[in-house]
This record gives C-alpha cells, structure tokens and sequence, in this order.
C-alpha cells in the first residue's frame, strides 16, 4: 500500500476534524473540492454515488469518509481515514467539554457559539446546494426525488429512511 | 462508584455500539432514545446541554455525544469505551460496504441504486439546512450564512479559509452588538 497515500489522507482529515464546524454533512463540499478538484481521485459522479451508499448504511453522517477512503485506499485507507476524522475532534470534545459547561454565562462564550451557528446554517445549506446539483446532474427524476425528500422532510415528520428507500427503488428500476 | 445510575465502561460500550448500529438515516434520534428514554443514563435537560455543546464542536455531534456522555460517568475510560462503541460497528460496516462496491458497484442496476439513494440523500441535507434557516434571526446573522453559503457554494473557497476570515466576523459582531 503506498503510504505516502495513506498519509495524505490521514493528515487531510485529522485537520478537517478540528475544523468541521456544522459536522461532516456540512464539510461535504470541502471534501468535494479535496477528491474531486484538488487530488483528481475521482469524478464528480462517483462522489455522488459513493455519498449514495454511505447514506443507505446504518452509522454516524460520518460513514462517506470511511466510504471515500476505501476508495482511494483500500480497507487501510477506510479506517485510518474514519479514526483520522473521528478522533482529534474527540480529544478536543473531552479536553473542553468541562471547560464549556463551567463558562455557559461568559460572553465570549456566548459570542463564540452565537458567532458560529450562522456559519454552520450557511455551510451546511452550500452542502445541500452542492450536493443536489452533483448528485442529480442531468437527470429530472433525480431533481425531483430531491425535491420531494426536501418538501417531506421539512412539512411532516417522515422517517428519512422511506425516502431514501423510495429514491434506491426508482434507482434499481433505471429511472434516474 | 457503584451507584446504580453509573453505567459500567462495558455498558457505555454496549449502548452507543447498539444505537451506532441502529442508526439509518442518522444516529442520533437512536442515542437519545437510548439515553434519556431506554437506559436512563441521562435526563432530558442533561441531553440537551450536552448536545448543545456536541452540536457546536466540529466534528460528527453523535462522536461528540458519546465521548461526553462516557467522561461523564468513568473519566477517559468512559469516554474510550463510548467512543468505540460508537466507531467500531460503523468501521466494520464501512469495510463490507467497501469490498461489496469494489465487487459490484460496476453493474448497471448498483449504479442506478446509487444514484437514486443519493438523490434522496442530497435532499436530506438540504432539507436539514432549511430547518436549521428558518432558526436566524436578525440582518447580520442571515447575511454572514449567507456569505458563508456563498463562500463554500460558489467560489469554492477551502473551508479553513472561509472560516479564518468570516468567523472572527461573525463572533466580532455577537461580541459588540448591543442586547
């Protein structure tokens, strides 16, 4: 396995943990730009696809990095690139977690989450806006399952699993 | 530490590995089932502080969750064995994912399965962002997500630099503006 690979994907991700406001939904994008533009590691398709079957397995949001980093590098390249994106977050989580609570009434606490929260709304609304485009590029039907999971998703509370069961059915059928 | 309400590190592993591995379309409505309701581990409040604060933290908020809720009650130990709990099933499932695409995503009726889970999992994201963008409030806050969306959307900016300019702003303006 070439390792200088595998190091690219482990310091890639150690830093995009540190800095993953909003999640991994809303660094999707970022991570686009990585793979896709930055490293040519694949096309823009097979993003899509690939954020298609990380979504349709149990697990965290965090699933499509361990899915692209077996992709790129094998069953090595999924866990180093899954723990690597997991873990320096975790220790930053522990190391404050007590610190936040202790100063919930501090103002440049309350200024630094308030401050953040639109940042995070915004990324992850380019995530989404990305996202669509990439997935359903030249397919209406695929615009329309899109459109129709965001329409169900915000005016009832529908498992968001029936949705990507009705998108994967059409998909098997070779409509999309 | 023997009081009933203090989960052993092997009972912390066990839950977050439960509701990691039950989690389609998202873990966390599963850890807080798990949590507040099933185990009892925590009460409603106490949830909602520490995933507050999860949420807030970069990284995956359901990580965050479990190495909060594991340092809670066991120190580093806990917060290891919720962590795993919550990482091992997903590896292992990513690693059978992995090796069934490199074996048969190539068919033609794979690719159209895909596309369509992606179809809908792309409006899932949307659809997310939406909820949370009804929640601003005020002509700054909606112009710095917007700037933010702008950023990342359309000039393609890395997102380190997107945040190393716009959120000193953005806290900047929390940290002046009169309340």
């Amino acid at each position: 396995m070439n390792s200088g690979l595998l190091l690219n994907l482990i310091s890639y991700f150690a830093l995009l943990s540190l800095i993953s406001f909003g999640g991994v939904s809303a660094s999707l994008p970022e991570i686009h730009r990585y793979f896709v533009e930055q490293q040519h590691w694949m096309g823009s398709e097979e993003f899509a696809r690939l954020f298609g079957i990380a979504n349709a397995a149990p697990g965290p949001n965090m699933m499509v990095v361990g899915v692209l980093g077996y992709q790129v590098a094998g069953p090595a390249g999924a866990i180093l690139s899954f723990v690597a994106m997991a873990l320096p977050s975790s220790i930053l989580a522990y190391y404050l977690g007590g610190i936040w609570q202790r100063f919930r009434d501090r103002p440049w606490r309350i200024a630094t989450q308030a401050g953040l929260a639109p940042l995070t709304i915004g990324l992850l609304l380019a995530s989404g806006y990305v996202l669509t485009l990439t997935a359903d590029h030249g397919s209406w039907v695929a615009y329309a399952i899109s459109g129709c999971t965001v329409l169900l998703f915000m005016a009832t509370r529908i498992h968001p699993l029936w949705c990507l069961g009705a998108g994967a059915l059409l998909g098997v059928f070779g409509w999309v | 530490m023997n009081r009933p309400d203090v989960p052993p590190p092997a009972e912390l592993f066990l839950g977050f590995a439960k509701a990691s591995i039950s989690g389609f379309g998202g873990v966390l409505p599963f850890a807080r089932h798990m949590l507040v309701e099933d185990k009892k581990w925590l009460s409603e409040q106490e949830f909602t502080d520490l995933f507050s604060f999860s949420q807030f933290m970069p990284g995956a908020n359901v990580v965050n969750l479990s190495v909060c809720v594991g340092s809670r009650f066991h120190g580093p130990l806990g917060a290891f064995a919720a962590l795993m709990g919550m990482l091992v099933p997903p590896i292992i499932v990513i690693l059978l994912l992995g090796a069934f695409y490199v074996e048969f995503g190539q068919t033609s009726l794979m690719q159209g399965l895909f596309r369509g889970l992606g179809a809908a999992a792309a409006g899932l994201v949307l659809g997310t962002a939406l909820k949370m963008g009804r929640t601003l409030r005020g002509a700054m806050p909606i112009l710095f997500a917007a700037l933010a969306f702008a950023a990342i959307a359309w000039l393609r900016v890395p997102l380190i630099l997107m945040l190393a300019v716009l959120a000193p702003l953005s806290i900047g303006y929390q940290w002046i503006r009169p309340r």
